[in-house]
């Protein structure tokens, strides 16, 4: 696998097409809070992100993470994203940033339905700035999985292409686990908007197949409408199942909740005048079959979003219902800077919950602090937490983050 | 008792709706602040001559490159009137020459260092129930999201942990989760695939 990657990265034409640039940026969180027994906890959560480009193009991009529960001394490391990108060819003058590339290392694996990690390989290549390629091989790995697994791999890639003024996009990946044929799956996209008809509609479809058993096991329809200026109304239909390259034990949630496709329709109208302003309602009706029986459940939600001047005001209620339980909750956020460097943000949210296990009752939460931008790329965030629930009569958390942009 | 109960939800919606809708005129809305660039600091504070200099020579970057001196002072003569320093700053998009161009640095940190507020900076579709959809857009054209994001972007939710502070979930998520885990199976599955994610709560390993 390794020599014809070489050979490409022997043969490609790397002109200096920039200069070399770093940029660094860390981030560290933490926090206190005692639990229902009253026993003190300072979880510390480390983030490190590294990004060298070379006068090449060549970039790396490291992401870790160090995770400490520091009154338990529980470290955890976490090698969230680690890539080479050897530029193949640079992007076209009217689309810069479709270039054609290889990405070497651990990165996010997210085509069709599916979202994993990859120990592998990655490369788009472009033949014009609205069609090419992609190719992928490698092994997958669950989110958050922090040991390497190359049990579960997979092979194939895609193509798109703009035509017909729509997007077209198909693909085919082979499934190997435990050195086993796991699997060949197909898939297809189609994306087309008529901006010159009455109300703007855009259609968004997609599916995958499993190939041997010809059957279409994930499929997606939406629509989208603008009946007024301002105005849009998105419509969709999904049909999704678990992750069909997940390795192991990924899709053990999912087990234990459904055994089938899970099926939703969904519909949300969004008023939009300006960036300033947005009002959102969404309604879902989502169904599958668990071992208990046929499961339905509802979801309704309508929020404000406002940009004033200087304020940030943000406001939400909703109210689902499932075989859990139901929930009807509503809050707000506010963000408001108060001199040029420090910002008061505030938030807080009231839940009625009733579940199935017979917990009901109101469930209160709170937070407030000050961002406090120290010097233009250092700021300091500290928050304080108030909660008031069937767990505690009253509950209380500092949070502090600090985050740095070094350069 | 149901009915009652449901029209005292409409009149309290119908309230708070025709409340934001008064609001509407409110000076915020007005095109003005849309096409405001959100600095974090005045550009004079952002910018620094000493930290550019090594690059800004690399790059043969020279000062009428930026700046504009051909403003002169009516008047003619030692005496005449000074242009006002305003005059001589470099016009705002001049940052972007370089930036978008020679000396890019990674997204979004290129964005941060010097815009406060994103909400400016996003494209309209982002407005239209994005945190539901972006993945299926993403997965579409992946390489229209690179014009401002990177990786790290997508593992600020989808793969880092920050237990105190979730930007996913909802206030009061650890209270009903399991009522929208049993609405929305697949949801969970996007990011929490490790059996032990459960077992570590419910099964007493963390608290």
């Amino acid at each position: 696998m390794l020599i014809p990657f070489l050979l490409i990265l022997f043969f490609c034409p790397l002109e200096k097409t920039a200069n070399a640039a770093t940029s660094v940026k860390s981030t560290l969180s933490s926090g206190y809070y005692r639990d229902i027994e009253q026993k003190s906890h300072i979880p510390a959560y480390f983030y490190w992100d590294v990004n060298h480009s070379t006068p090449h193009g060549i970039e790396t991009q490291i992401h870790i993470g160090v995770n400490n529960a520091i009154v338990e001394d529980s470290w955890k490391f976490f090698l969230y994203h680690a890539t080479l990108t050897i530029p193949l060819k640079e992007g076209f003058e009217e689309a810069p940033f479709r270039k054609s590339q290889l990405l070497l290392g651990r990165q996010l694996f997210f085509e069709g339905f599916e979202l994993s990690l990859l120990d592998g390989v990655q490369s788009s290549l472009y033949w014009t700035p609205s069609g090419g390629a992609t190719f992928s091989a490698g092994a997958l790995n669950t989110v958050l999985r922090r040991r390497f697994n190359f049990d579960s791999q997979i092979y194939g890639g895609t193509l798109h292409q703009h035509f017909w003024g729509a997007l077209w996009k198909a693909g085919y990946f082979y499934h190997v686990k435990d050195n086993i044929d796991n699997g060949h799956l197909t898939q297809f996209s189609f994306l087309k908007t008529w901006d010159f008809l009455p109300f703007e509609p855009m259609i968004f479809l997609k599916g995958q197949m499993d190939l041997p058993k010809f059957s279409l096991d994930q499929r997606l329809a939406e629509l989208q409408l603008v009946p007024l200026e301002a105005f849009i109304l998105n419509t969709g239909y999904s049909q999704l199942k678990p992750n069909a390259f997940a390795p192991e034990d990924g899709n053990f949630i999912y087990q234990l909740l459904s055994t089938t496709a899970q099926k939703t329709l969904r519909a949300s109208l969004t008023w939009a005048p300006t960036r300033l302003f947005q009002a959102e309602s969404q309604y879902r009706y989502l169904w599958f079959n668990s071992n208990g029986g046929h499961e339905v459940a509802h979801h309704g939600e309508a929020s404000l979003s406002l940009a004033l001047e200087r304020i940030n005001l943000k406001t939400s209620a909703g109210y689902l219902a499932s075989y859990g339980g139901t929930v009807t909750h509503g809050g707000f956020g506010a963000n408001n800077p108060l001199i040029t460097n420090v910002t008061f943000r505030s938030d807080m949210d009231i839940a009625w919950i009733d579940k199935i296990n017979h917990i009901s009752g109101w469930a209160y939460h709170g937070r407030m602090g000050l961002d406090y931008r120290l010097t233009k790329r250092f700021l300091i965030t500290a928050l304080a937490e108030i909660e008031r629930n069937h767990l505690f009569e009253i509950g209380t958390r500092a949070i502090l983050y600090v985050s740095h942009i070094y350069f | 008792m149901f009915h009652t109960s449901i029209f005292k939800y409409i009149y309290w919606a119908g309230f708070f709706f025709s409340g934001m809708l008064a609001l509407t005129p409110f000076k915020g809305f007005s095109d003005g602040p849309e096409t405001k660039p959100h600095l974090l600091f005045p550009t004079r504070d952002l910018f620094s001559h000493a930290n550019h200099k090594k690059i800004l020579t690399e790059l043969g970057i020279q000062c009428v490159d930026c700046h504009n001196f051909f403003v002169k002072s009516e008047k003619k003569g030692p005496l005449s009137t000074v242009v006002p320093k305003s005059f001589l700053r470099a016009p705002r998009h001049v940052c972007h020459q370089c930036h978008f161009g020679k000396a890019k640095i990674s997204a979004p940190n290129q964005c941060e260092i010097c815009h406060t507020r994103t909400t400016f900076l996003k494209p309209k579709d982002h407005f239209v129930g994005w945190t539901k959809r972006h993945g299926r857009i993403s997965q579409m054209d992946r390489d229209r999201c690179k014009q401002c994001h990177n990786a790290p972007s997508c593992d600020r939710c989808h793969l880092q942990l920050d237990l105190m502070n979730p930007g996913v979930h909802k206030a009061n998520f650890r209270l009903f989760h399991s009522v929208e885990a049993r609405m929305n199976p697949q949801s969970c599955v996007t990011c929490h695939q490790s059996k032990s994610f459960c077992l570590n709560c419910h099964f007493g390993k963390q608290p």
